[in-house]
């Protein structure tokens, strides 16, 4: 379900709902939307989001186990049983009309009484020497994507959080040797995790260490640690969090944060009246895949209350 | 449940999304046999399951040097889908199924008259568009490849036959891998140039065609 049929997409409409993401916010958001009878569209620039790369989910209440590819096909099924458009583009800005919004992708223009901000957001960078030299040629932001690539060799997976500890638990699957590289004195990983990771015989963790370099020839081949210590490795995979994927709002004049969340209120409205936010891009404390959806569940509801108001006044 | 299965169910229910008529050729080889049992086995699943409008036509590498002379057939098994001038725009050197299943049909679908979404752009840019081969290296699970290959595939359709988008899957191809020294998925390999890593975008794929900077 990427970019549907043409006719079912007019330019000229202005949608009740345009949602922005791929990931199970935007779509549980959509499915929602959908539900209560508005006529919403998706734009998003990777169907999924940051979840489809993860390889085991096993905390989405119902669903004992599966990767993030397989939620997201679940979630795939339930918009396409609701003939939800989806449209694979970014929204570079949002324009306010008088009882409307203006999208602007590269390629398009789209008109919306209310909008939905779920995009998200893309991993953090480490920001060392050699760190985008060797992007795709041994250092990656995806395990799931490219653990084939090191069968039998050596990586290092950089970070303590749960994500880290997943992150190396697949890894161990494919490649001869894990080392986990965290600054802190503990992973912080859910306790079910931390323990498949202590007793993963392949999993080695490097505690109070941070990496400045990165270096190698065609690939990667080693690790500068801070205490100057050269660490020999095949592969350098990145974990270590997220930034929110806020520019759009803030170009709007949307409020966000000093960690530039957007802020919402518990009507996932942000300080722009027809604008809500759900999801990683937003101000949660506490940030998954469920809280995102029931976030983009509420945004849904506001938003049709919202519209709802629009159209008695008219 | 079995993974083949969830994606045969896949299958069937996308490509139940055709409505005209459309032919693939598929070229099978001997030397690599066992991907082109499989490649025809999850054809033939596609066929099945599309009302009579998906029609295959097989040719074996060995037995037909001028096809593949002129469709430049260098690996197969490959999925060839070719426009109403018989000029190849998408090549699949990968079974179209996990991650391939959708952007396959989608390219089908535009193949048979459904609109594309960059066809106006990429008509507004062909004059700046030098004939490109699109390499799309992808894998089964990676994330992003489904995307990156829509925005390939679609871009070839609507570029009047100067952009060819081959779809290759590493893990069947390993050294097509290593030959490009890929460590990472997706990589676009721009006319043996130019190589694009991770989720490009359609706009910087644009871009890297008209040669401009974003």
């Amino acid at each position: 379900m990427y970019n549907i049929a043409m006719e079912d997409i007019d330019p000229d409409k202005t949608y009740d709902l345009i949602v922005l993401g791929g990931g199970p916010t935007a779509i549980g958001c959509a499915i929602y939307a959908a539900r209560f009878a508005m006529d919403v569209l998706v734009i998003g620039k990777i169907f999924g989001g940051l979840i489809a790369t993860t390889h085991l989910v096993e905390n989405y209440p119902g669903i004992t186990s599966t990767s993030g590819q397989g939620l997201m096909e679940m979630f795939k099924d339930h918009m396409n049983s609701l003939q939800i458009p989806y449209i694979t583009d970014e929204i570079r800005s949002i324009e306010q009309a008088s009882d409307h919004f203006i999208l602007h992708s590269f390629f398009q223009k789209f008109k919306a009484k209310s909008v939905v901000i779920a995009t998200g957001s893309e991993r953090k960078k480490l920001g060392v020497p050699g760190e985008q030299d060797f992007a795709g040629r041994g250092v990656s932001y995806c395990a799931t994507c490219d653990a084939p690539f090191y069968k039998d060799k050596t990586v290092c997976v950089i970070g303590g959080s749960d994500s880290a500890a997943k992150e190396a638990l697949f890894l161990s699957q494919n490649v001869k040797k894990v080392y986990i590289i965290y600054r802190g004195e503990e992973i912080r990983a859910e306790p079910i995790n931390k323990k498949r990771v202590e007793q993963n015989q392949k999993i080695e963790i490097i505690y109070k260490t941070n990496i400045t370099e990165i270096k190698g020839e065609n690939t990667v081949n080693s690790v500068i640690f801070d205490n100057g210590t050269e660490f020999e490795v095949d592969g350098v995979f990145i974990e270590v969090g997220s930034v929110p994927n806020s520019d759009i709002a803030k170009h709007i004049g949307i409020k966000t944060n000093n960690k530039n969340e957007i802020i919402i209120n518990r009507k996932s409205e942000t300080n722009l009246p027809g604008i809500f936010a759900a999801g990683d891009v937003a101000d949660a404390p506490f940030k998954q895949a469920i809280t995102g959806v029931a976030e983009g569940v509420v945004a849904a509801y506001s938003a049709f209350d919202y519209v709802k108001e629009l159209n008695i006044e008219y | 449940m079995p993974i083949s299965y969830i994606y045969n169910r896949m299958i069937r229910e996308e490509i139940k999304k055709l409505s005209k008529p459309v032919i693939l050729k598929i070229f099978t080889t001997s030397q690599n046999l066992e991907l082109s049992v499989k490649m025809m086995e999850t054809m033939s699943i596609y066929q099945k399951a599309s009302n009579g409008l998906l029609k295959l036509e097989e040719y074996k590498f060995e037995t037909n040097s001028n096809l593949v002379k002129k469709y430049e057939i260098q690996q197969a098994p490959a999925i060839l889908m070719t426009n109403d001038n018989d000029q190849v725009l998408i090549r699949y050197l990968a079974i179209p199924t996990a991650a391939k299943i959708q952007p396959f049909v989608q390219a089908l679908l535009v193949l048979t008259g459904t609109p594309n979404y960059y066809k106006t752009i990429i008509s507004e840019n062909l004059n700046n568009i030098n004939p490109t081969v699109i390499k799309v290296l992808i894998t089964d699970y990676c994330a992003y490849c489904s995307t990156v290959i829509s925005i390939c595939s679609q871009f070839a359709l609507a570029s009047e036959g100067k952009l060819q988008t081959i779809v290759i899957d590493i893990m069947a191809y390993p050294e097509i891998s290593e030959k490009y020294n890929i460590a990472s998925v997706p990589t676009l390999i721009i006319n043996e140039d130019k190589k694009l890593i991770g989720d490009v975008t359609a706009e910087e794929l644009l871009y890297e065609l008209i040669n401009k900077t974003l």
